[in-house]
């Protein structure tokens, strides 16, 4: 049952060349665009740092959700979901570029906004949200650490180096397996708990002070669990592409069954349910109340067909060409119309190549979804532009800077398969 | 896992036999109580008809505040009827095996709850003759609804769910109508053979049974979320400072989850003590609600925080004064006791010793109901005692005819319960025993 057994392994050369040089690139396009066109390059930055931030820590929310609900139907899938968290601690370091670009990105470090000038000052903003990062950096690490110790046991006898420092160091007082594993699930549900509390809590705080904070008139109580929301789904998202592309890597083979494949198409199925919900809750009150420091917000991203008192067909693609508007329709229907529909039935979930599909749609969503969120308030629909064209358009800062984190994502994601081997993918009967 | 000190069900003769015993004759206490029930729901009715006759004018309400106890209780009791189809619907379909204990009380529950529910509008009305208005059909005066009110979604809303909620008690309890039948000898025996619809247990019914409970799920499952979130934009879509906030449909489904889950222990607790039914509504059931319980509570206690905090953060004057004047205005008690009662009390129930001390949850659970209705309360009248003009500021107090209705609503909500509970097994047979069977063969592995 428990054969988990921790075997060195080298990082897979391929990948790993591939996201190392995906990430040079991305290191490259920053100082590039830094000198080029800092604002816009600082705009992408914060765009993806909060893609990948939110997702790489929505994931050991999932694995939380996991512990909390006694979940036994994921297997060796946690133990990937774990994995994604190696991000975590990078999007604490990464923070700090937000923080050099804070007057390129945050009008109100020039113009302090009236009632709110000590909410958004410099000191206070980025000492407060810091503070969040490390905290969430720090029980996310002691999360992890709980999660892989019982597993290094008898790994100790098979490492060297300073992989086996490291372990020794882990497994510092070891109590033989069983009694490990047993203090480890007992800790880790109450870890989980505080891990989903401080989650929610950091990341609305976070969705406050970088994305609403870049429209400061704008109010929605909504917006912080709804962005907080988002880093859920993605990571479920991620964690379902990696399991299909996986599938018949070493440790993964065999464990990801159609039953495992169903439950994950579920998931998706359902949580992108929720974020749509989420979506139109916020958005009928907003409609409806009409409102002008309410409907800015949707304003410069869907236009003004989403603020008709009723559905006017004359002028319908007119309004349509309204700057922003088409992209924010694709990540919706990344996010919510596709995964709804083809995921209705039973045999798209069971079948990988949809699933992943669906899956890999959701994750470029969110991407396309969080730069609807950044953009539009700091490149405003009404500086006018012709229709159908980007106001921010898609070109070498943005897709550089896209792959650069994507590079890094990954590297951090094989590197903790590295220097733990073997615990992803592990085998069934762990929990 | 920790040794089990509590009796456990033996086998599948005694599970039948435990929960039908709740329908042997009742004794004397159950008597009295149901018709003290009934002498409550008497004086409401006779407030009702008091208040048909003379006019709206014996209650409290007034300009500004012109929704108050009628419409608070009829949020209230909506919020309450969640806890069933959470039950039976989702947590079904995310398989929690622990549901089955206390499903058919939910469902119940829940059914009774909306009935409740549906009653206030039509005694907010004022004339009850009218109550038709509210369906759209197509009529000599060429006259419709305003389907642009969320008072007429709410309309929609609340009968679907009612329809849904019906029907899974009802199919839910065919098997066990069935059961109760073939041990029944006196009048019910008729009652139930008709609404056992010929059951006889075959395969070919049960996979009919299960394929029904399965697709109710999935319809009912958008359903939790949709009713009550459709009853926050009876608010929210409106520009009342204190309403007007886009957090409110998760925030209201969450509140009514949790009302629910404590009014399904604030009524499983006596019921389980009082038939005997340790063995099959165990202290992991409570465990698993009072974590629900914790769930919900702290979501709630993020909204009262994020509401607090996006009113300042607005800057606007109407929206900080409507959240100082619910702090510490004229309502300022009302807001403390939800505060209270709904983030402060459930606290402990993040100790697991707390949650499987039945007594402990129980009382809890009270607070919370008392703290949801207030929440309601605390919505719907500061939000209108404190809108925009300071000249059309004003108070509220409820009359006795209002505080009668009230009463008389909860009077009738555990009357219809204690007669449910004489007439059909309040306690799922047969999921009863599929988890205790399924346990088994987990133990012999």
């Amino acid at each position: 049952m428990t054969t988990d057994v921790v075997q060195p392994s080298s990082l897979p050369r391929g990948p790993a060349l591939l996201f190392g040089v995906l990430a040079l690139v991305g290191l490259v396009t920053l100082f590039y665009g830094l000198f080029a066109d800092s604002e816009r390059t600082y705009r992408v930055f914060l765009h993806n740092w909060l893609l990948w931030a939110a997702l790489s820590q929505g994931a050991l929310v999932l694995s939380a959700a996991f512990r909390l609900t006694n979940a036994s139907w994921q297997g060796p899938i946690h133990r990937v979901v774990d994995s994604l968290a190696a991000y975590v601690p990078l999007s604490l370091v990464l923070f700090g570029v937000i923080y050099l670009g804070r007057h390129e990105l945050f009008e109100w470090t020039r113009h302090p906004i009236h009632g709110k000038e000590w909410w958004f000052s410099e000191g206070f903003t980025f000492i407060r949200d810091t503070i969040a990062l490390l905290w969430m950096t720090l029980i996310s690490g002691f999360y992890v650490y709980l999660s892989v110790r019982p597993l290094l046991g008898e790994a100790r006898e098979n490492t060297s180096g300073s992989r086996l420092a490291l372990y020794q160091r882990w497994t510092a007082g070891w109590r033989g397996e069983a009694a490990e594993r047993e203090l480890a699930v007992r800790r880790l549900r109450k870890l989980a708990a505080v891990l989903v509390l401080s989650y929610v809590l950091a990341y609305s705080l976070l969705a406050i002070d970088l994305i609403m904070s870049l429209a400061p008139h704008w109010v929605s109580s909504m917006f912080p669990a709804y962005y907080a929301w988002g880093g859920f789904l993605s990571a479920i998202s991620m964690t379902a592409l990696l399991c299909v592309l996986m599938r018949n890597s070493e440790g993964l083979r065999g464990e990801i069954t159609t039953n495992r494949l169903h439950d994950l198409g579920k998931m998706i199925f359902a949580f992108s349910i929720f974020w749509m919900y989420l979506f139109w809750s916020q958005y009928i009150v907003i409609w409806y109340g009409n409102m002008p420091e309410e409907t800015s917000f949707i304003l410069a991203r869907l236009g003004s067909q989403f603020l008709q008192d009723t559905w006017y067909l004359e002028g319908f693609w007119t309004r349509l060409a309204e700057p922003y508007v088409k992209i924010t329709l694709l990540a919706w229907i990344l996010l919510w119309v596709v995964p709804f529909w083809v995921l209705l039935g039973q045999r798209p979930k069971k079948t990988p190549a949809i699933l992943g599909t669906v899956a890999f749609g959701s994750v470029l969503g969110f991407w396309i979804e969080r730069y609807v969120l950044v953009t539009p308030s700091l490149v405003p629909p009404e500086s006018g532009a012709a229709p159908n064209t980007l106001l921010a358009p898609l070109g070498g800062i943005e897709v550089g800077l896209a792959l650069g984190f994507l590079g890094l994502f990954f590297l951090c994601f094989l590197t903790f398969g590295h220097v733990f081997p073997g615990l992803l993918p592990a085998k069934s009967g762990v929990r | 896992m920790a040794a089990i000190t509590e009796p456990v069900a033996a086998n599948a003769n005694q599970i039948n036999q435990d929960i039908l015993r709740v329908l042997t004759p009742p004794s004397s206490l159950y008597v009295i109580s149901v018709l003290l029930l009934m002498g409550v729901v008497g004086a409401g009715v006779a407030a009702l008809a008091y208040q048909t006759w003379k006019g709206f004018g014996v209650t409290g309400l007034n300009h500004p505040v012109m929704w108050g106890v009628y419409i608070t209780s009829f949020v209230f009791w909506v919020g309450i009827a969640h806890a069933g189809t959470l039950i039976s619907a989702i947590l079904y379909l995310f398989r929690a095996k622990w549901r089955s204990a206390i499903n058919r009380g939910a469902e119940a529950m829940t059914v009774f709850a909306v009935i409740t529910a549906a009653l206030f509008p039509l005694i907010h009305i004022g004339r009850l003759w009218k109550v038709y208005f509210m369906l759209p059909y197509p009529n000599q005066r060429g006259l419709w609804v305003n389907f642009k009110s969320p008072l007429i979604w709410d309309v929609f809303a609340v009968n679907t769910y009612m329809i849904i909620s019906i029907l899974f008690l009802y199919v839910g309890l065919i098997p066990d109508i069935a059961a109760a039948r073939d041990k029944c000898t006196d009048w019910r025996r008729n009652l139930y053979n008709i609404l056992a619809l010929g059951w006889r247990g075959t395969a070919e019914q049960w996979r009919h049974h299960a394929r029904t409970v399965l697709h109710l799920s999935g319809l009912a499952t958008p359903l939790v979320l949709s009713v009550h979130s459709v009853v926050s934009w009876d608010f929210a879509v409106s520009l009342v400072p204190g309403w007007h906030t886009t957090i409110f449909a998760p925030y209201f489904v969450a509140g009514a989850i949790f009302s629910g889950m404590a009014m399904v222990i604030t009524l499983m607790v006596p019921v389980r003590k009082a038939f005997g039914l340790e063995a099959h509504i165990r202290s992991e059931h409570f465990d698993n609600m009072g974590k629900f319980i914790v769930l919900t509570s702290s979501i709630v206690a993020y909204s009262y925080a994020i509401e607090f905090f996006m009113a300042w953060y607005s800057a606007n004057p109407f929206e900080q004064g409507s959240f100082w004047h619910r702090a510490f205005g004229d309502y300022w008690w009302a807001t403390w006791i939800m505060i209270i009662c709904n983030v402060v009390i459930p606290l402990p129930l993040w100790i697991k010793r707390v949650r499987v001390n039945v007594v402990a949850l129980w009382v809890i659970s009270i607070f919370i109901n008392l703290g949801m209705w207030f929440e309601r309360f605390v919505i719907i009248t500061t939000g209108l005692s404190h809108e925009y003009n300071p000249a059309a500021w004003g108070y509220y107090t409820p009359s006795w005819v209002e505080l009668t209705i009230l009463l008389a609503s909860f009077a009738w909500f555990l009357m219809w319960f204690l007669l449910f509970l004489r007439i059909f097994p309040i306690v799922a047979i047969q999921e009863v025993k599929e988890s205790h069977y399924e346990t088994q063969e987990e133990g012999a592995h």
